[in-house]
Parts: structure tokens; sequence; C-alpha cells
């Protein structure tokens, strides 16, 4: 089931270069402007913009089409908000959706 | 009191919701390595080296029969992408922090980042240490996660099918965290537009990158508005 440990090795090191980059680049381009109101904005912004667009990568392979028709993720996600409007604690938000994802994928909609 | 254990008492309390979560994240992390037959040396290499929560699920899919080193790249790459935004974010938030630096920006993954854009230090408390004891402390959390996961992983003979969603839950907690304490809403729908335009345009494989440029090309569109709005 796993693979050997040179194509391991290989995943993993593809995964840190690809990591870090993402991480370094901005410092090595933007070196020595500061950047302006324009990245001054987008760094307010972006924070915002970005959790959405994580959201949605997370849920990309939901097909509304076919079965189960994205009912567990979304009864699931439902569940954390009304969690965390009540308890407002994040870990009990996290693990309570994610509970109710797993019980809804492996008992209900199976 | 040390500037150092000043910055880091000061620190601790705001890293409390990412600590408990990775923890959480990091022990699901090493049960899912486990289930796919890598023990704890290899998920410490994973958490320890590469430190990014939605990568290292994603290399899962290729740590299998999945496994496709071109293609692997490319996505390990696309959804990586968004840690340019946070370097943008944090340029000006980084300068000065010397020998800090490299430690910083190596750990800048989504949970460090919203915590170092919106937690300010208390007065007189050193602002670098103050940044680096919360990207240290969820760094650390996150391997204390995995070693976690790996060990019980060994013991535990549940049924893990969907433990994945913790990833999804979290940040679906962060979202709305956001949303609720955003001044302007905004620029998270824009971001939540363009991600689904992007994502029916182009499909789960190729959509990060054109949803990036929506973004970039979205909130642009929103400053020349409220720069026109603040003119008048």
């Amino acid at each position: 089931m796993r693979l050997g440990n040179t194509d391991s090795l290989i995943v993993l090191i593809l995964l840190i270069i690809a990591t870090q980059i993402s991480r370094v680049l901005p410092f090595l381009i933007f070196r020595k402007r500061t950047g302006g109101e324009w990245i001054s904005f987008l760094s307010k912004t972006i924070p915002y913009a970005s959790m959405a667009l994580l959201l949605v990568y997370c849920l990309r392979e939901v097909s509304l089409l076919t079965y189960p028709h994205g009912l567990p993720e979304g009864l699931a996600l439902l569940s954390i908000f009304i969690l965390h409007k009540w308890k407002k604690s994040t870990l009990i938000s996290i693990a309570g959706g994610s509970a109710v994802y797993m019980v809804l994928v492996q008992m209900v909609f199976v | 009191m040390t500037r150092h254990r000043q910055a880091l008492r000061d620190a601790f309390p705001h890293t409390i919701p990412v600590v408990t979560a990775f923890i959480f994240l990091g022990a699901a992390y090493g049960i899912l390595m486990r289930v796919h037959g890598y023990g704890l040396g290899w998920t410490l290499a994973f958490s320890g080296l590469a430190y990014g929560g939605s990568g290292q699920y994603l290399a899962l899919a290729f740590l299998s029969a999945g496994y496709e080193p071109l293609t692997a790249f490319l996505m390990f790459l696309m959804v990586n992408a968004r840690h340019l935004f946070y370097g943008i974010g944090m340029l000006e938030a980084f300068q000065g922090t010397g020998k800090y630096k490299p430690f910083l920006i190596f750990s800048l993954c989504d949970e460090t980042f919203s915590l170092l854009a919106h937690a300010k230090p208390s007065p007189g408390v050193d602002r670098t240490l103050f940044m680096f004891y919360i990207a240290l402390i969820n760094y650390l959390a996150w391997q204390a996660g995995s070693v976690l996961g790996s060990l019980v992983g060994t013991l535990i003979n549940f049924n893990v099918q969907g433990l994945d969603f913790v990833l999804t839950a979290l940040f679906m907690v962060i979202f709305l965290g956001q949303w609720e304490s955003a001044p302007d809403r905004r620029p998270a729908l824009i971001g939540l537009g363009s991600s689904l335009a992007a994502l029916l345009v182009f499909g789960p494989q190729t959509f990060i990158i054109p949803a990036m440029v929506l973004i970039v090309l979205g909130l642009g569109l929103l400053k020349n508005k409220t720069d026109r709005e603040e003119a008048v």
C-alpha cells in the first residue's frame, strides 16, 4: 500500500520545495521596496479572501449532481456553524463537525 | 523578567485555539500516515520539514498507488500558492526581525499567518520575539500532534474514513471567526465568489491559480471603488 523509500523521499522533497518556495519568494522579490499602498491594501484584505479560497479548495471534489450530493459536507459544515455559535470553542467546533462528517460518511451515506 | 519570557507569556494566549487545533489535526495526520503505512520518522519528516497541513494531507494521495511526481509537484505548488499572499502580507511586519526572520518565513503557515496578521503584542513587549513565539508555539504544537497521532495510530483500530475532514473543519472555523470580526466583508465575498467561479470553469485540479488571479482582480476593483468613495 505504501511507496518504497526512494519514491516517498521524492514526494517529501517535492513538498518541501513547493511549500518553502511559496513562503520565501515574496521576500526575495520585494527585497528593497516595502511595497506601497497597493501591497498594503492587499496585505489587509488577502487574509479574508484566502480563507474563502481554502474552504472552497477543501470542498473542491464535492459533486452536487452525484450521490451523496454534498450532503455529508453540507450537514457537517452546518453543525460546525451551529456549534461555533453556541459554544464558541475552536476545538469543539472542529471535533464536533468532524465527528458528524465521519458518522455520516461511515454510517448514513454509505 | 527577560524579554524572551515576557514575549512568550504575551504570545501564548493568542496561540491557544491554534495549538488545540494543531494537536487535533496533527494527530489526525499522524494517524492517517499510519494508515498509509508510514511511521513516526516519516511523519516527523513531513511535519517538521515541510510544515504545511494542506500540502501534507494532499501528499497522502501521492504516497500510494497515485504516485506521480510531476503532478504531485504542480499540485503542491498550487495548494501552497496562497503562501505568496501571506509573504506579501508580512513584508512590512518581518522587517527588522534579524536572525528570527528565516524561521518566521519558514513557519508561515495559514494559522500562524492569521495570528500574526491580527494579534498585537502588549505595550513594552518585543514585537519580533512576540511573533517568533507565536510561530514557534504553533510549529511545536503541530509536531506534538503529529507524534501523538503516529503513536496512537498503532493502537487504535477504528474506521478512520472521513478523518481528513478535520482540515476543512479548521478552515471553516477560521473563516467563521474572520467573518464575524472583519471590518469589511467584501474581501471574503470576493474570495468566495472568485474561488467558486474558478472551480466551475477550471475544475478541482487546476482552479487555484485562476482563483488567485480573480481574487487579485476583484480586490483591485474594490480598492478603486473605496478610493473613489473616500475621495468624494
